[in-house]
């Protein structure tokens, strides 16, 4: 049987001292050689009947030591760090120490493992945030709002007005020099405050259609595009058609139109449900945030370096991947934002430190209070996702498959939240309260 | 003929290695070794006590070569094996196949 003596370096690294008796060695090795020779072409004897000395003889006994120690390795390792309960962050060092005649093999593993976390006092945490309630004004907001997207657009034969759509043909100069980005033809567009420069909304309107007009406009100082800035432009604006979008009544005829089993009142019954849903999980996050930073605050504990620094470098690599897609070079990043490289990783480094103090600790709060993923969240997990991606479960499943452990460590951390959140007092900070009746227009 | 030429080479095989339970041990043998000469041989390398000797020529197989265009066939050579009862409770260590090198 295989024994291991425990140092602790500091406290996210151990040393393990594991010694395998010569019984087990040649135990493994004897399985190893069975292996082994089952592959091995000896003249005279017919694959995996050749006895071990023969074998020996042809191919060395090195290559049975070898053979027998990657197997019996990992395996005795695995019972040490059992043993010793340990878990281990990372993969460990191996040194095997020099081997002395008659005594046991002994080996030594240096890896980092998860320190021990002192919890205390995770339960009845006192959080306020935002109430998930409701006003009945944001259900007529989102009533009106669907109201409006529900528009048809009618042709009328008059001059623009503000609110109405109009198919527009123009084209912009500056010193009588067309300059790009300044025309476009047949582009349907809302006469709205505040779409365009200023000047050129009011300067549509009152045009009928088919008639050409010309619009002098000076582009704001702070303008994005510098080159057009503080620039004054002449737009020749061609009206195509004219119309006015006319909105359908609020009655239940409208309601038919979302749900053909609703009346105007389920209407809003569901708009309700979907607010709802939604800012309970809004709420749910801003409390989850509250409630983490609670948690940090109050546990101290070593982290392990190299979680750190693995979660630095990948968020490093993310923010220049970031970069990247905006297609800027990471050197001008810097320099835009005015920043140097060191600063960042500095940035990202407590960043790292932040999540991977997170990870450790709800793990270890999951772990004290049994948190598991049952067969059944891991079940309901792959539903909701082969929803939201449309995609069948068996394909979910498949892609799944490699990250099953991220999925799980994800599930427990999320039901790890909800169990804290379900413990800690919540005092609910009035919301929208401001109940004002909005009547359709 | 000295005992290094009658011996040529212990015969390391599945079949020869289950003969080693009952005391016996096979070598390839020169042609013309007799079994007095064997007997002789295998007692001076292994200092071992020889009760019995049986030996068999073994014919070279025929082999066929074949290449493109040309085939031609060939023989392996005939040799004698020799299969050597010792004393009860002796044995040759046959583990190092090159036990001619010493």
């Amino acid at each position: 049987m295989s024994a291991s003596t425990v140092k602790h370096l500091d406290p996210t690294q151990v040393e393990l001292e594991i010694s395998i008796s010569r019984d087990e060695l040649d135990a493994a090795r004897e399985r190893a050689f069975k292996q082994l020779v089952r592959n091995a072409k000896i003249p005279g004897f017919r694959p995996g009947k050749a006895p071990r000395k023969v074998f020996e003889a042809q191919y060395g006994s090195e290559v049975i030591s070898e053979r027998a120690m990657d197997a019996l390795v990992p395996d005795v390792y695995m019972r040490a760090i059992r043993e010793n309960d340990l878990e281990p962050v990372d993969q460990p060092q191996m040194e095997l120490l020099p081997d002395e005649e008659g005594q046991p093999l002994r080996l030594r593993a240096t890896v980092n493992v998860r320190p021990e976390i002192g919890l205390h006092d995770y339960k009845g945490i006192e959080l306020t945030g935002p109430s998930a309630a409701v006003a009945d004004d944001e259900v007529e907001r989102s009533l009106e709002a669907l109201r409006r997207d529900s528009a048809t657009l009618v042709p009328v034969d008059r001059a623009v007005e503000f609110g109405d759509v109009a198919t527009l043909d123009y084209e912009g100069r500056i010193d009588g020099v067309p300059f790009e980005g300044g025309k476009a033809e047949n582009q349907s567009t809302e006469i709205a405050q505040g779409r365009f420069i200023p000047g050129f909304t009011e300067g549509i309107v009152g045009i009928r259609a088919g008639e050409t007009k010309e619009i002098e406009v000076t582009f704001p100082a702070d303008y994005s595009n510098k080159d057009l800035a503080a620039k004054n432009a002449v737009f020749s604006v061609t009206v195509q058609d004219v119309k006015v979008p006319e909105y359908p009544a609020l009655d239940d005829e409208f309601a038919k139109r979302f749900n053909p089993e609703a009346d105007l009142a389920g209407l809003r019954g569901d708009l309700r449900t979907r607010l709802e849903s939604a800012a309970k999980s809004r709420a749910r996050r801003a409390l989850s945030t509250v409630l983490v930073d609670r948690l940090l605050a109050k546990h101290e504990f070593p982290l392990p370096s190299v979680m750190v620094e693995r979660e630095s470098e990948s968020i490093y690599q993310e923010a220049q991947a970031y970069v990247a897609r905006a297609g800027l070079k990471w050197a001008d990043y810097l320099e835009q934002q005015n920043r140097t490289d060191d600063s960042v990783r500095a940035e990202y480094r407590a960043e790292a430190e932040r999540r991977v103090k997170t990870t450790l600790l709800l793990e270890a709060i999951a772990k004290a209070e049994k948190i598991e993923a049952t067969e059944a969240d891991l079940e309901s997990e792959i539903t909701s996702l082969s929803r939201q991606y449309g995609q069948p479960r068996q394909a979910i499943v498949e892609m799944l498959r490699p990250n099953l452990a991220s999925l799980i460590d994800g599930i427990v951390r999320s039901k790890t939240l909800d169990f804290l959140l379900d413990q800690a007092k919540i005092i609910e900070l009035p919301a929208g309260t401001e109940a004002t009746k909005t009547a359709p227009a | 003929m000295r005992a290094r030429e009658v011996i040529i080479a212990p015969l390391i095989t599945e079949k020869s290695m289950s003969g080693t339970t009952r005391q016996q041990y096979a070598f390839e043998v020169h042609r013309r070794a007799t079994k007095t000469q064997i007997r002789q041989a295998v007692a001076e390398i292994f200092k071992v006590d020889v009760l019995k000797v049986n030996t068999v020529n073994v014919a070279g197989k025929k082999k066929n070569f074949a290449r493109r265009g040309t085939r031609t066939s060939g023989m392996q050579p005939d040799w004698k094996k020799a299969i050597v009862t010792l004393k009860p409770g002796q044995k040759i260590e046959l583990g190092g196949l090159n036990y001619f090198e010493h």
